[in-house]
């Protein structure tokens, strides 16, 4: 009766991610009014100090790191052995000499927050909203470069400085592993990311009101992440043919999944619920689904006039739409300052200003 | 949230605590005046931890096998945890658990941050608060240890119409490298 399919990193992540709202998505209650205004600012501020981690498979130290039960698209298994995967401070040079870092700054830690859904507005009003946050930008004369030498100099996680007795706050982080795909050769692949910050990232996750017609865990996802260098490579086993390497040099990526008036549900199909299009089924129970409210939805009873200029409509509609589009917050940025292939410069890549008015993602079953 | 079938096994935690005179202190207590009390000030104190935890080493739960995981003679089963996310939808499961994860020397303290503090730049004379300081162990190491992510359709493998699909399985062992404090303080507002 077990299913196993292939499916993308993002549905790995968002489980990932999803691993954290489960304990609260069952007892979750709307609170009153009155609990509300007792809900107050104040969290758990963390900082990892003096950090690293690493672990691989290496057997000749009897240490295992595997990763099973995906399938290609011919079925048949795959096995990732993870060779190395690091987390640790700048200058690790690609995990080989792991140094220390500092998560977090002691004024402006990663933090675990109750928060008053009034101030996110939109469907968190009048919730209490929990949120897991990493440092907070800040403005941009007051913060470093995110990159260094950038333009963005919102980020508050700085380069070591031994003569400023700073350990540093940006990380190295890297996963390199052995793919054995069905009968395929085996290759490697890894991923480095070098001097890494996440200024500026959180999760927020929100409940519904008992009279919401639907009964759900919701919430927004914003993910930031700035590295000098990001290289991804695919080897023969034995490393003697690497010259695929792409690497990302200067890479951006400011992601906003959901926002206060399009939040994102996360949940598996039950007994009886089904996928359908074109009137066929693809999807059936026991698969994820990650759905982003429609834009359109998001506002009663009418969206914007055909004209768009507002001259039929009230104003609160048209201001409405006029913030939706206006608004910074709700747009996605991935931005690479050259992109190198086999070590040919193809230049800079944009993806600015993207906005997500719609997604309905569900995963289905190879076999 | 459904819990089936998971059982700690064992749970040995060794706790060295520096109050090894508690007792002949019972004995003799007085009272304390206000001008004695005026002059106690907090202390900086701490523990080590050291035990290992284990799940499932044998046994695991009823119709382990349902989801395809072999539960038989000599195989252990892992310990199932089921939660929903949406009124009458499916289960975000993390499925056939087990295995043992051992440490020695994780300390429990606290801790005066002050401008003498390393590392931290300008931001500890800033802080100059007290924190809980959690120190990773000096060993950390999996024994067998294992886990799969997956979704599936209803809570128990037991349950009708009961459909699951496996997302991954992670399999850890040996020594792994973790260095460094975890700082815990509460915000400001």
């Amino acid at each position: 009766m077990t299913d196993r399919t292939l499916k993308t990193s993002m549905s790995l992540m968002m489980l990932l991610l999803a691993g954290v709202p489960s304990a609260w998505a069952s007892g979750m209650e709307p609170m009153s009014n009155r609990e509300m205004a007792d809900v107050r600012g104040q969290g758990v501020g963390i900082v990892m100090e003096d950090f690293r981690f690493a672990h691989g498979h290496d057997p000749a130290n009897n240490q295992t790191f595997r990763l099973s039960g995906i399938t290609n698209q011919a079925g048949e298994d795959v096995e990732v052995l993870v060779d190395q995967l690091y987390i640790g401070g700048a200058g690790s040079q690609r995990g080989e000499s792991l140094q220390t870092v500092n998560l977090g700054r002691l004024t402006n830690p990663f933090g675990i927050d109750l928060v008053d859904g009034d101030g996110i507005g939109g469907d968190a009003a009048g919730k209490a909203v929990f949120e897991y946050a990493a440092p907070e930008k800040v403005a941009q004369a007051e913060g470093v470069a995110c990159l260094p030498g950038g333009a963005d100099t919102g980020c508050v996680s700085r380069a070591p400085n031994a003569d400023q007795n700073i350990r540093g706050e940006r990380m190295d982080l890297g996963f390199e592993t052995t793919v054995h795909s069905g009968t395929a050769v085996a290759k490697s692949v890894n991923i480095h990311a070098e001097k890494a910050v996440v200024d500026g990232s959180f999760i927020q996750l929100w409940g519904a009101t008992s009279d919401d017609s639907r009964q759900q865990l919701r919430g927004r996802i914003q993910t930031n992440f700035y590295t000098p260098s990001l290289t991804v490579s695919a080897c023969e086993q034995g490393g003697t043919n690497c010259n695929t390497e792409i690497a990302f040099n200067d890479f951006m990526m400011e992601l906003a999944l959901g926002n206060e008036h399009q939040p994102l549900f996360m949940g598996v199909l039950g007994v009886g619920q089904e996928v359908k299009t074109d009137g066929k089924t693809v999807a059936g129970p026991g698969n994820f689904r990650l759905e982003l409210k429609a834009i359109n939805n998001a506002r009663s009873p009418t969206p914007i006039n055909d004209a768009g200029d507002g001259s039929s409509d009230d104003n609160a509609t048209y201001d409405f739409y006029s913030d939706y589009y206006t608004n910074d917050e709700y747009r996605s940025d991935i931005e690479v300052g050259s992109l190198e292939v086999g070590g040919q410069d193809m230049g800079s890549t944009r993806m600015k200003g993207m906005l997500f008015q719609k997604l309905d993602v569900t995963t289905r079953s190879l076999d | 949230m459904a819990i089936q079938g998971n059982s700690i096994r064992r749970f040995m935690v060794t706790a060295v605590v520096a109050l090894g005179c508690a007792s002949n202190a019972v004995a003799e207590m007085e009272s304390m005046s206000d001008q004695d009390l005026s002059g106690v000030s907090g202390q900086y104190g701490g523990m080590s931890l050291s035990g290992d935890v284990t799940f499932n080493e044998s046994g695991g739960p009823l119709k382990g096998e349902a989801v395809g995981f072999d539960c038989g003679e000599g195989e252990r089963c892992g310990a199932r945890i089921a939660a929903q996310l949406n009124q009458g939808g499916g289960w975000i499961v993390l499925d056939d658990l087990q295995g043992t994860f051992e440490f020695m020397g994780l300390t429990l303290a606290t801790r005066l941050i002050t401008g003498d503090d390393t590392g931290f730049g300008g931001d500890a004379g800033d802080f100059n608060r007290e924190v809980i300081e959690i120190g990773l162990p000096e060993t950390a190491r999996f024994t067998d240890f294992s886990y799969t992510m997956a979704t599936s359709s209803t809570a128990r493998p037991g349950d009708s119409d009961f459909r699951q699909v496996d997302r991954l399985t992670v399999e850890m062992g040996g020594d792994m490298t973790l260095d460094g404090n975890a700082l815990i303080f509460p915000t400001e507002p």
